[in-house]
């Protein structure tokens, strides 16, 4: 048995995260999640915690190697070597967040990075989803403000202009 | 947010890996896959604090990967990692089982399904709207911390329709009883009439339940569920009733051993932990002999107990049967460490129990002192119709048990007892019951006061006294009592008595099995040295009955592996279900039969005369009704779960293949009957035959997101319009998939017809035992069952 899988607690692990497109080393604990790590170590704030991490609300989602992930419910030492997507990487001009603003897709904004993200998964990995299967792809976000419609409206949108090519 | 209970972490190449580090950490290394039930336990953390896994192992590195979807020979092949959404999506998944891909895209929300995989989902404890937790109420997930609740009176809504699971963790009664005893099954007993199965149960655990049934502190009751509703079990009544039938039939339920093991084991001390291990031991054959220092067996139970309490008459009844029916040999009269030697009675014997309680008054240290009498001394005086006499006006020192009965003696000898104690009531060690009696039999109390200085003065004695205040707590966990200063009085009396505690007398103990505070090496099996066992209150000092016969069994136990080298009996977790029926009367607001009791004013006429009475047959057959037979009645949640069953699906793990019918099971904290370094690896779908339709559908509160309140999954092969096979399942109906199998017969054979189907889907009602909140999941049920099959056939 090799004990260099072995990780304890005083044995703290070194991992590599490609965040946003850069690279962080960060040394974690085998029972720290992602959200802990992106948020209060590496200053990721927009991840948020609405559920408190029940993994039942889906604002604390990034988008790990392509799939929406709910980091409260991921350990980071699972994520050595893989490629992490948070708001704060995603252009400006890209169209879920220009639609967003323009469809004034929430309230008190909350949930809105939980969203974001998630859309942004589904039109990566999809071209052109049907309105059921973006209200399918979002369901699993919680929006205590009750934006729904507005979110939906703002994703049809981008989806709209990205089958445009239009960005 | 909170963070995560700490763990190692393991990632494990290869199964063979994963495996032996499974072994080696036997259930303390849990396997992880997705992570995400794993990680909502690990930060709630609603489980009993001693089954936690200390190391996960990853699955997810295992080379190559588990997570493949594909069909060979005709069975679908899916790896244990295959995430929900990857199977959902899979196209030769939809096509020909149905209702796998449907259940797999139904559960949880989209998030979770990418990361949750088919492996953990069925394995995935058993959480459903409440866990379980020691004491059999559970923290609720959704409700979040706080919101404790005993599901089966609580809101019970989500729960299980199809009754009750018992657990391997014990019942709130059987929690709260210092000797486990088997309450509910007892309860079970009595309420159909069935006394005499009621105390053989009984008899296995305790063979003095006549004492214990008046004398225990019941605290089963304490923790008895009813406590929510109105109020608790009469726990002890009913045993007294059972204790009083075993006293009457001790011709037919006190029975010698049938074999004999040549072996001969002493025991010290004819108390009640003497007397339960001598009981144990000669029923598994030994030849036991007591020795007894007084010329009567009992101990506290003769000597200390007053009579009013505990007749004397009973305690007498248990040496004759036990010298005679079972045939323990006695031998009062002998004080070990005078009249004989411990070490002697060691080589005599192949074992010995020490079991000689706790006898020595400790000193109060004070001026005078040699003017009070000791509390067990008077007792016993009192006991044995040797008290010359006493005073008219008598204080008595102490708060705790002994103090209590004293003073209530005193009271019934016609004399005007005080009780001083340093702290207040609320402090008091003395058990509630006892306190309440004497307030109300007329006994003073001083609190806050504590002696100084004792004097004879013109025939009468002074005690002086100071007044204490309560400070900070001290090791006790107890408030302090501090002396208020100038506060000095004095009581003048005829007598004093006093009750502070008491030592065991350890003087003839050799220093070998001493530890350097003096007091006794024991560990918790009761070994000791040698072939030296002990226990009761020589081990604890003063406890309770109840607590001896615990000590006395687990040391029989103990004296028996330690001579026969049998062994423990290799404890195994059942892995059977058993559902058991929850009799929704019983959930009634019902009120506890009232004990009769002498009016305290008659109560204090008679040293002898019992104050509490026993209950009659009837009193407790129908007391006996009010046991809810507490069980886990959650339901388990998983979705994917039905639908494996229908389709019939096989679980390949590292170690055998497991028909999915027989893969769940809710006795303990586990969902699987998977051992603890077993991993699930494959799930196996034969093809369905051609024709064949497979559906599942799911009612849940938020479409997404939320767990099931009910689902169903069906298949359905018709031919020529007659339907030939079929099987539907329900889930989060009961605490593992509930197969309705009543409403397949109902259809099978039979020509397809949607009034056949909606006929057949009525049978559940049959079935279910719904719980006061959750009638409502029949009725869903029942829509669920109608058209998923219908779905099936369309
Ligand atoms: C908010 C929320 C809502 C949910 N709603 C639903 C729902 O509606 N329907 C539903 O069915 N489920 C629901 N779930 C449960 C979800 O489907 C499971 O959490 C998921 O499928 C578990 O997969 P996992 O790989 O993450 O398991 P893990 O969390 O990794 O493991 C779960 C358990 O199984 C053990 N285990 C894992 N893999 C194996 C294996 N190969 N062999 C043996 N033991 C193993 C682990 O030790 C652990 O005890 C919900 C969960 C959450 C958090
Ligand atoms: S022995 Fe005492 S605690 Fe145990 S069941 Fe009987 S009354 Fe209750
Ligand atoms: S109701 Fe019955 S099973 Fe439940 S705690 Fe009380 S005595 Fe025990
Ligand atoms: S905080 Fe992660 S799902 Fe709610
Ligand atoms: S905008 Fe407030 S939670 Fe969605």
């Amino acid at each position: 048995m090799q004990d260099n899988y072995l990780v304890t607690n005083n044995n703290l692990r070194n991992i590599r995260l490609k965040i946003n497109g850069r690279t962080f080393e960060v040394t974690v604990a085998p029972h720290w999640t992602l959200y802990q790590v992106l948020k209060d170590q590496l200053g990721f704030t927009s991840i948020k915690d609405m559920c408190l991490g029940h993994g039942a609300c889906g604002s604390c989602t990034v988008i790990l190697d392509g799939r929406p992930v709910l980091s409260c419910l991921t350990l980071a030492v699972d994520c050595d070597g893989k490629t992490i997507e948070t708001v704060e990487g995603i252009d400006p001009k890209h169209p879920v967040i220009e639609t967003f603003i323009k469809h004034h897709a929430f309230q008190c904004g909350y949930c809105t990075p939980g969203f974001v993200m998630t859309a942004k998964a589904l039109l990566d990995r999809k071209k052109n989803p049907t309105i059921e299967e973006i209200i399918e792809a979002l369901s699993g976000n919680i929006c205590r403000c009750g934006a729904y419609q507005l979110i939906l409206n703002a994703v049809i949108e981008a989806t709209e202009r990205l089958a445009k090519g239009n960005r | 947010m909170r963070s995560l209970r700490r763990f190692d972490y393991f990632n494990a190449k290869s199964v063979e890996e994963a495996a032996s580090i499974l072994a080696k950490y036997r259930g303390k290394a849990w396997p992880i896959a997705g992570g995400t039930d794993l990680l909502t336990i690990l930060r709630f953390q609603p489980l009993p604090e001693e089954s936690y896994p200390e190391i996960l192992v990853n699955l997810k590195t295992i080379e190559p990967g588990i997570e493949y979807i594909r069909e060979e020979d005709g069975v679908l092949k899916i790896g244990a990692l295959a995430r929900l959404e990857d199977i959902a999506k899979n196209p030769l998944v939809r096509e020909k089982y149905t209702a796998l891909a449907e259940a797999c895209s139904r559960a949880a929300s989209p998030h979770l399904r990418e990361m949750g995989t088919i492996g953990g989902n069925i394995c995935q404890i058993t959480r459903c709207w409440y866990f379980r937790k020691e004491d059999n109420r559970f923290y609720c997930l959704r409700k979040g911390p706080g919101g404790k609740a005993w599901a089966l009176m609580g809101d019970n809504r989500y729960h299980s329709i199809f009754g009750c699971a018992k657990l391997d963790i014990p019942e709130p009664c059987v929690y709260g009883c210092p000797n486990d005893t088997n309450i509910p099954l007892i309860m079970k007993k009595v309420k159909v009439g069935n006394i005499e199965e009621a105390a053989e149960v009984l008899l296995d655990v305790n063979p003095i339940p006549f004492v214990t049934g008046r004398v225990c502190p019941h605290r089963c009751e304490e923790q008895c569920s009813r406590n929510i509703l109105d109020e608790p079990l009469a726990i002890r009544a009913i045993e007294r009733f059972l204790g009083d039938y075993i006293l009457e039939n001790a011709d037919k339920m006190m029975k010698p051993p049938e074999t004999s093991v040549g072996k001969k084991v002493a025991i010290i001390g004819a108390g009640p932990a003497g007397l339960t291990a001598a009981y144990y031991l000669r029923k598994l054959g030994y030849e036991v002999t007591i020795f007894e220092r007084e010329g009567s067996a009992g101990g506290v139970l003769r000597y200390g107990i007053p009579p009013f309490r505990l007749p004397k008459d009973i305690v007498e009844k248990i040496g004759e049967i036990f010298r005679d029916r079972l045939g323990i040999n006695f031998k009062f009269n002998t004080t070990v460490g005078r009249d004989t030697s411990l070490k002697e009675i060691m080589t005599n014997f192949d074992a010995v129990f020490l079991a000689i309680g706790a006898w020595k008054e400790i000193m109060m240290r004070i001026p005078g002192e040699e003017l009070i009498e000791n509390g067990l001394d008077f007792l016993k005086k009192v006991n044995t119709s040797s008290l010359e006499k006493i005073g008219k006006k008598v204080v008595v020192i102490g708060g705790g048990n002994v103090a209590i009965d004293v003073a209530r003696v005193l009271l019934r000898l016609g004399a005007e007892p005080t009780i001083i104690y340093r702290r207040t009531e609320r402090e008091m060690p003395a058990l509630k019951e006892g306190v309440r009696a004497a307030v109300e039999e007329g006994v003073k109390f001083e609190f806050l006061t504590q002696p100084i200085r004792a004097e004879r003065k013109d025939g009468k004695i002074i005690l002086t006294c100071i007044k204490m205040r309560l400070g900070p707590p001290d090791e006790t966990g107890r408030p302090a009592p501090i002396p208020v200063e100038g506060s000095e009085f004095e009581l003048e009396c005829d007598a004093i008595i006093k009750a502070v505690g008491e030592v065991p007398d350890l003087t003839f103990i050799p220093p070998e099995f001493l530890d350097e505070k003096g007091k006794l090496k024991c560990d918790e099996t009761g070994y000791v040295g040698g072939n030296l066992f002990a226990g009761g209150d020589v081990v604890t000092g003063p406890a309770t009955v109840i607590e001896a016969i615990a000590a006395g069994r687990r040391a029989a136990a103990s004296i028996d592996k330690f001579l026969t080298s049998r062994g423990d009996p290799e404890k195994k977790p059942s892995v059977e279900v058993r559902l058991e029926r929850v009799d929704v009367s019983s959930l009634k607001k019902m009120a506890r039969i009232s004990i009769p009791e002498l009016l305290p004013t008659d109560r204090i006429k008679s040293l002898e005369v019992e104050d509490i009475l026993g209950i009659s047959f009837e009193e407790a057959t129908k007391e006996a009704q009010r046991c809810l037979n507490c069980g886990c009645v959650m339901a388990h949640p998983s979705d994917v779960a039905p639908a494996l069953i229908v389709l019939g699906a096989n679980i390949v793990t590292n170690k055998r293949m497991i028909p999915i019918e027989k893969f769940f099971t809710a006795s303990g904290l586990k969902s699987t009957i998977l051992e603890p370094d077993e991993m699930v690896i494959e799930i196996q779908v034969p093809a369905p035959k051609p024709g064949t339709k497979s559906k599942f559908m799911k009612f849940a509160l938020r479409e997404s997101i939320d767990f099931p309140i009910a689902n169903c999954a069906a298949l359905v092969r018709c031919k020529d319009g007659v339907i030939e096979d079929v099987k539907v399942c329900l889930n989060a109906v009961a605490p593992i998939p509930y197969r309705a199998t009543r409403v397949e017969e109902h259809v099978k054979g039979k020509k397809v017809d949607e009034r056949l189907i909606e006929e057949a889907a009525e049978k559940i009602v049959e079935e279910a035992n719904p719980l006061p909140y959750n009638k409502y999941k029949v009725s869903i049920v029942k829509a669920l069952i109608k058209r998923t099959v219908l779905a099936c056939i369309q």
